[in-house]
Order: structure tokens, then sequence, then C-alpha cells
């Protein structure tokens, strides 16, 4: 009977070894389950990895910039294309049209299908790291430009009058992009970065004409809110593309969290006096640094290069910036559209994934692209020195001895001043980056971050004095 | 300590049972919806013995389950009695170990168990997947009649994006009645018999809402960590979806001499499910049983959605069995090869037809020895699977170890790995 119960127990008693062995048990148990991993019919070749979606995708990218997705053009011509007359700036010989609505939902379908695939997306990115033909590059660096000067030319439509459609005018001169220089690399990920951002934009501007009353313009919006749910998501599916080329769609911020240690440290400070709070101490958030800082280094494309971590090739700083301002740009976009249609609580599943990082990501985009609208040179070094001067921040070798070590800048450079040599001296401008960080966070985020950013803005709110400051101002 | 560190763990943890979406109806609920896209999966109960054998497992006979795969099974099944069984599958169990979420636990304190439960909760990966089953069932069969029921609690997953907060947790859970019954037909004696079967199943699922981790944390803040402040979330604020099928199978086994047969099951028949969404698990109680669970005031509608209609289609298998028995009770193999669904298949032409019949082909082999031990192999779509199985008089031990595709197709190489353990007394 001894015998019987002792096998009766041996299924609770195995899970208890299985849970409790030590490290190596745990490693060699996990060793001997990795035998039985893989598959055998694609290991053995007798079945390909499916890429059918990833070469739909890649294909259909190829097509973009050249034949009939691109229009030749010279200086002065006056082109309707992106539906607003534009005039072709100095030297712009080529332009990529904005895609026929059939020609975008097949991007869209092939792009859609191959990022449900973990292993198509990792495939899609190596295809779009890819660099194109000198004639596509042309008709990318035309189509900047001409984009650019689109969102110029929408601008003026929607009112003279600064205050006239002021929300839909910030939004959309936060979609523009930078410039491509002559020496630039052009990736199949910037074609079809800049193809749906020309789509994005062209499909704005037809709605919006559709929708037109008498007015102009950016009237009529209030009766047909239903039209804009498109151009939503559009938006949200060219943030999602641009986050993913950005490199950010990998990092599981949350995850990389040392949970517990910031959980400890709140209800420390909880514990402890006001003026304590501003101390930051490296020693408390170790863990959080470590995992998150390398991610993040990688994000931002930078390699340690003679000692010194910096963007390889001024294209590759370009890029990382194209995408930060396509991700931004096009969230932006889809927020203040979903605020104007009334669809701020249908943002989930429209492409881009909401989720607890999602304010963080954008805050990230909103600080970078600030700073290189501010000054794009300026900026790389910032950049390059605050992570060369603390490399612990890229190697993830943090340790409670580590100290922040201060960056020595140019003296040219003038970040001291950043806030009052660039011009923020908008509140209204900075208050509707906080505001679009709450409608993030009120998509998937954490109920109490949402309503402390409403207090921080609110009439009693410390958003005035930390403004003040910010533009130096101080109080 | 001992209570805050339960309730970190249930926050970080457990804590995904209680879904707090409540506040902005109309909520995504249906299979339709791409988070709740496997609910509408056939229900058919986690057998350890079948996913050992790659998922294989048609014409095998002899055990207590084996008609609930096939009513054909119960022709000349004699009794058996399975009174429970117990089944346990952990997901991802690989990617556990080595993440040192177990390390974490072992350590203790708040900071393990929240490092734990984090690690725990990194390692499911982005697209559908499932984190926990656990299955309780008793079955009887007698002179051709069988009678199983089954419960189910499942944790499914769906995450869009990389983030450990946007993965979202649903809750199932199913119970299941099937009464089957088979009858033999000697066709040509000594040559061809075959075997019929079928089996009804009045099946009730139900379903709470997607959640992900920044709502729970955001109301336990609220609640300033205490857990009862969670409880009116749970049963009153959280819509609940229930509803029920009356799916048909119906088997046939055509069995050959030296153990050799053929089967075919048409299953799932009048598998679409009634389905209505409450506004949570007490105005489910208070419509079906007449009894709230908590005091709360109704938050949402009683029902926010009734009599709607979930989709769940039928499909046919092919299974090749063959299991000689002429060696005695010393060694008894067991080779299955089963095709299932084989519509899928339809319409496909060259490589795609011989990659979809791949993707719907199940092989196992089982030796039994001794009567005693089951040592199992397959392959699941490509993936391999082993198991081991104990029987000693009426205590019945097994342990299978697989891999399951949640991708489009095998190729897709979107998969999951699964160990499952079964104990259970009576008939094996």
């Amino acid at each position: 009977m001894k015998r019987h119960i002792v096998l009766v127990l041996l299924v609770p008693i195995l899970a208890l070894t299985l849970i409790s062995c030590d490290g190596d048990v745990s490693s060699g148990f996990a060793k001997f389950l990795g035998n039985f991993g893989g598959n055998v019919y694609i290991d053995g070749g007798l079945v390909e990895a499916n890429k059918a979606d990833v070469k739909a995708a890649t294909s259909t990218i190829a097509g973009l910039g050249i034949g009939e997705g691109a229009k030749t053009v010279k200086e002065d011509d006056v082109i309707n294309d992106f539906g607003i007359n534009v005039t072709i700036p100095d030297g712009v010989t080529s332009v990529m049209k904005p895609q026929p609505k059939a020609d975008q939902d097949k991007l869209k379908d092939d792009l859609a299908s191959t990022l449900n695939s973990t292993q198509q997306t990792a495939e899609l990115k190596e295809e779009l790291k890819k660099p194109v033909s000198d004639e596509r590059k042309e008709a990318v660096k035309g189509t900047v430009a001409v984009f650019n000067s689109t969102i110029e030319a929408l601008k003026k439509e929607l009112g003279s009058d600064p205050n006239t459609n002021k929300d839909l005018k910030d939004a959309i001169d936060k979609l523009k992009l930078d410039e491509v220089g002559p020496g630039d690399t052009i990736t199949e990920g910037d074609v079809l970065l800049v193809q749906l951002m020309t789509n994005l934009i062209s499909n704005t501007i037809g709605t919006l004409d559709e929708v037109k009353g008498a007015d102009g313009l950016g009237s009529g919006l209030d009766d047909n809110k239903d039209k804009l749910l498109p151009i939503i998501n559009d938006a949200l599916f060219t943030a999602q593309i641009a986050e993913e080329l950005s490199g950010a769609a990998g990092i599981d911020f949350s995850g990389q969290l040392d949970l517990a240690n910031l959980l400890s440290e709140m209800n420390k400070s909880s514990r402890t006096s006001r003026d304590d709070d501003d101390d930051f101490d490296i020693a408390d958030f170790v863990g959080s640094i470590n995992n998150l800082g390398p991610e993040l280094v990688k994000m931002f494309g930078m390699k340690k290069i003679s000692g010194v971590y910096r963007w390889e090739k001024d294209g590759d700083y370009r890029q990382f910036i194209n995408t930060q301002q396509a991700y931004r740009g096009a969230l932006e976009h889809a927020l203040t559209f979903a605020e104007k249609g009334s669809h701020l609580g249908k943002l989930k599943n429209r492409g881009l994934a909401f989720d607890g990082s999602s304010a963080i990501k954008y805050l990230i985009a909103v600080v970078v692209t600030e700073l290189n609208a501010w000054e794009p040179e300026n900026t790389k070094s910032i950049i390059s020195k605050t992570i060369t001067a603390n490399e612990w921040l890229a190697t993830g070798a943090a340790t409670a001895d580590t100290e922040w070590v201060e960056p020595v800048f140019d003296e040219d450079a003038g970040f001291e001043d950043f806030g009052k040599s660039y011009g923020i001296d908008d509140a209204d401008y900075v208050k509707q980056i906080f505001t679009n960080v709450k409608r993030i966070n009120d998509v998937a985020g954490i109920k109490q971050l949402s309503d402390l950013i409403e207090e921080f803005l609110g009439v009693d709110g410390d958003f005035d004095e930390w403004f003040n400051e910010l533009i130096g101002k101080g109080v | 300590m001992k209570h805050r560190r339960i309730l970190l763990v249930v926050i970080l943890l457990a804590g995904i049972l209680l879904p707090v979406m409540a506040a902005d109806p109309p909520h995504a609920t249906k299979a339709t919806d791409v988070e709740y896209k496997q609910v509408a999966e056939p229900f058919i109960g986690t057998s350890v013995r079948v996913q050992g054998m790659g998922g294989a497992g048609l014409g095998v006979k002899g055990y207590h389950d084996s008609f609930l795969f096939n009513p054909a099974n119960l022709a000349g099944s004699g009794f058996k009695l399975s009174l429970p069984s117990i089944t346990v599958t952990a997901f991802n169990p690989k990617k556990i170990l080595e993440s040192g979420a177990i390390d974490e636990f072992e350590k203790g304190g708040d900071a393990g168990m929240i490092s734990g439960a984090q690690k725990l909760l990194g390692v499911i990966g982005k697209g559908y997947g499932d984190f926990l089953t656990t299955d309780v069932s008793t079955t009887f069969t007698l002179g051709g009649f069988g009678l199983s029921l089954q419960m189910q609690e499942r944790m499914m997953t769906y995450k869009a994006g990389a983030d450990l907060t946007g993965t979202n947790l649903i809750a199932q859970l199913t119970a299941a009645v099937t009464l089957g019954f088979g009858m033999r037909i000697n066709a040509v004696p000594n040559i061809l018999s075959i075997d019929l079967g079928l089996n009804v199943q009045a099946v009730y699922k139900t379903y709470l809402t997607a959640l992900t981790a920044s709502p729970i944390i955001s109301k336990w803040m609220e609640g300033e960590g205490k857990f009862e402040e969670l409880k009116p979330l749970l049963l009153n604020e959280t819509p609940l979806v229930a509803g029920w099928a009356v799916p048909i199978s119906i088997g046939a086994n055509f069995n050959f001499p030296y153990g050799l047969s053929l089967s075919a099951v048409a299953r799932n028949i009048n598998g679409n499910y009634t389905m209505t969404t409450y506004g949570s698990l007490n105005d489910w109680g208070e419509t079906l049983l007449k009894k709230r669970f908590t005091e709360d005031a109704p938050k949402n509608s009683a029902i926010l959605e009734e009599g709607w209609t979930m989709e769940s289609p039928w499909s046919l298998d092919f299974g090749f069995t063959w299991a000689p028995t002429f060696l005695g009770n010393i060694i008894k193999p067991t080779i299955a090869i089963d095709v299932v669904d084989v519509m899928a298949m339809g319409g496909k032409q060259a490589d795609e037809l011989t990659q979809s019949f791949l993707e719907q082909t199940r092989l196992g082999a089982s030796v039994r020895l001794l009567s005693m031990f089951d040592v199992r192999y397959g392959l699941n779509q490509g993936y391999q699977s082993i198991g081991v199985g104990f029987d000693l008089l009426v205590f019945h031990i097994d342990a299978a170890y697989y891999t399951l595709n949640y991708g489009s197709g095998l190729a897709s190489k979107e998969s999951l790995d699964a160990l499952s353990l079964r104990f259970s007394i009576g008939s094996r």
C-alpha cells in the first residue's frame, strides 16, 4: 500500500522537484526539453518556413518610387497629386505619387500579414535595411521635399489666422520629414515610410476636402465624424510601421524594468519627506537601467566607434530621426482626428499596439524630435557625448557605485539655454504634448498616470511653474 | 507580510483573473474580435496520452477517454471508470525554466515574488498562446455506452506588441457532458469489422473580458493595495460571456486483421454556440441562478447582448492505426497516423497540397510494456512530442511534453511548447 501512496504522490513530487530544484537542474531540464524543440519538417527541408507574406510585402515595396509609382517633375512645376497645389522646389526631379486606394490596401494587407508573424517581421526588417537604387533615392528625396511643401500649403489652406484650426495645423506640421542629404543612404524602409506618409497626407487632404463646409478646409468635421476613422486607421498603421522600423516595437519596456526595486523605492519615498523626492540615485534603478539602456542605445542606432558612441554615418542618424518623426507625427495625427471625431475610445486594434509603454515611446520620440528640430548637429553631439561619458548606459554595466558623469558639451551648443534658444515659448504647444501622453495612456495605461497629468495641467496644477523654468523664466 | 506577498503576486500573476475594462462598454468580446479568436475552438479537453503521441489517436482504443476522440471506439469497450482525472498543463515550460522566474520565487519576499511574476509573464510572446490549463473529468463506459463529465479552466493569451503590459489574458471555463454510443458490425468474420459510434455533447462555455496589467495595477492602486477592493471588479463590473452548444460527433472504425484499422470522424457538427454577454458575473448569477454573489449594485446592464452566435466549424478527420495484439501483454506497440480537418486541403495543388497535408497530419507511436508502462512519441505538424505513462492497478500517471502551433500553418513557426501532467484513479 505504501508503494501505491508513493505512486499517487509522484505527480506532485515531480512537480515540486521541478519547481524547487536549483538553477543547474532547472537549466539541465530546460536543455533536455530543448532537444525536442524546432520543427523537423522545416529543419529537414521538407517544408520551407512561411515567407509568402514577407515576399509579397517586399515585392510590393520594391515597386514603390519607380515606374507608375513615381512622377518626373521639374522646378516650378505645379502638381496636385497630393490633393493640393504644390510648386516643385529647386532640385527635385522625381516624386512618389500617393497610391490608388486598391494599391494602398494591398500594401497594408501585405504588411499586416507579415507583422502577424514574429519570424516574418524579423525577415521584413532585414529586407527594409537594404539600400535602394539612385533612381528611387531621387524619388524619395524629391518626395520628402514636396511632402513638406504640401504640409505648408495645407496649413495655409486651413486658415491664415494662426488660431484657426490650430490643433489640426500643429498635428499636420509634425508630419514633416527631414530632408535627404546628398550622402545619405536610402533604404527600402525609407521608401516604405515615405510612401505611407504620402498616402496619409493625401488621404487626409481628400477627406478634409470631401467633408468641408462653407468655411473651407477644416470645417464640417463635426458633421462627418465617421469619415475621420479611415484617417485614424491610416495614421495608426503608419505609426505601427514607424515603430517597427525604429526598433521600439521590439522593446519590452515594462518587462525590462526592475519592478521589485522600483516598487520598493516607491514605498521608501512615500515614507520620506517630499524634500527627498528629487534625489536621484542610480543605485536605486540599476536593474532597470542595465536592462533598458542597451536596448535604447540599440534603438537609437548608435555604435561604439574609436571609443565614442555615435552614428556611423549621417544617414543612420537621419533614419533614426525620420522613424521617430513619422512615429510621433502619425500618432499625433491619429490623436488629433480621434479627438475631432470623438473616437478617442476607439484607438485599440487599429494598427499600433497600445500598452503601458506607449506613452514612454511617444515621449522619447517627442524629446528626440524636438531636440532635432532645435539643432540636429548639436543633438547628435549631445546624445553621443552623454552616452560616451556614461558608457554603462550602453553596456548595461551600471553598479550601485556608478555615478552620473556630466558630459562636456561644446560652448556653442547652448544646451543649457535650450528652452530659450529653441523658442518653445508656447505653453499651449507643450500642454498639448502632455495631453497627448494622457490620451495615449488612456488607451492602455495606468489610470493614475492620466489623473496625475490631468491634475498637473489643471488650473491648480504645477504646469505653469514647470513651464517657466523650462523656458528660462524660472520663478 | 505573508498576505502582502500573496497580494503582490495576485496583482502581477493571478490578478489576471480580474478584468477591469468594464467602465467603457461596448466591449470587443466575440471570437471575431482579434483578442478572442481562440474562444471559438471546439472543446475536447486535454489528453496527455494523445498529446504525447503528437495529437494522433483516432483509432486507439482501450483507454477511458478514447471515445471522446472517436465515438466508434466505444464499440466493445466494456466497463471503464475514471474517477477522477486531473490534468494540469503549463505552457512555455522551457522559457519559464530559463527565465529565472522559479529562482526568484524561491528567494521569496516581496522582491522575489514580484520579480518572479514579472519574469513568468515575460515569457508570453507576441500573438496567440496559452498560459495554463486545468482539466478535471470523470468518465464511465459500459456496454457500448459512454458518459463523460469534463470541466476545463483555460487561461489564454493574446499579445499585439512586445511590452509585458500589453498582454491580454482571457480566462475561460468550460463544462461539458458527453454521451456516446458505439456498436460493432462483423461485416466479414475475421477479416473486417466495422465500429460505428455517435457522441452528443452538451457544452457550456464562459469567458471573461480580456484584461491587461495596466488596469489591474490601476485598480489595485485605487484600492490602496487591498484585495477586497478588487472583488467588486471581478464579480460586478467585468462583462462575462457565456453560452452553449450541442455538438455531435460521428465516427467509424474499419478493423482489419493484425491490428490494422482505418478511422473516420466527423466532429463538431452543429458546433456553433449561442452566446450571451452579461454585464458581470453577478448579472450572470442573477439571470440564471437568481442569485448575486456580492451586494454591489449592478454597474452594467444585466445583459449586454443576448443570443448571438459564435461560429465553430465542423471538421472531418481520418486515421490509420496499427495496434497488434499478437505480442500479448509483454510489449504492445501502437502506431497512429491521423489526418485532421481534411477539408482544409481542398483546392490545393502541388507543393501547397503537400504542405497542407503535413500541416493536417499527426503521427504518433507508443509502446506499452508489461501492461504497466507507456512510452510515447509523436510529430504534430512537425513538432516533436514525448510522453510517458505509468499504471499501477487503479492509479495512473501520465506526462507529456509537446509543442502546439498557434500560427497560420506550420511554416509560420508560431508555436508554444507545453508540459502536461495527469493523475487519475480508476480505469486507464
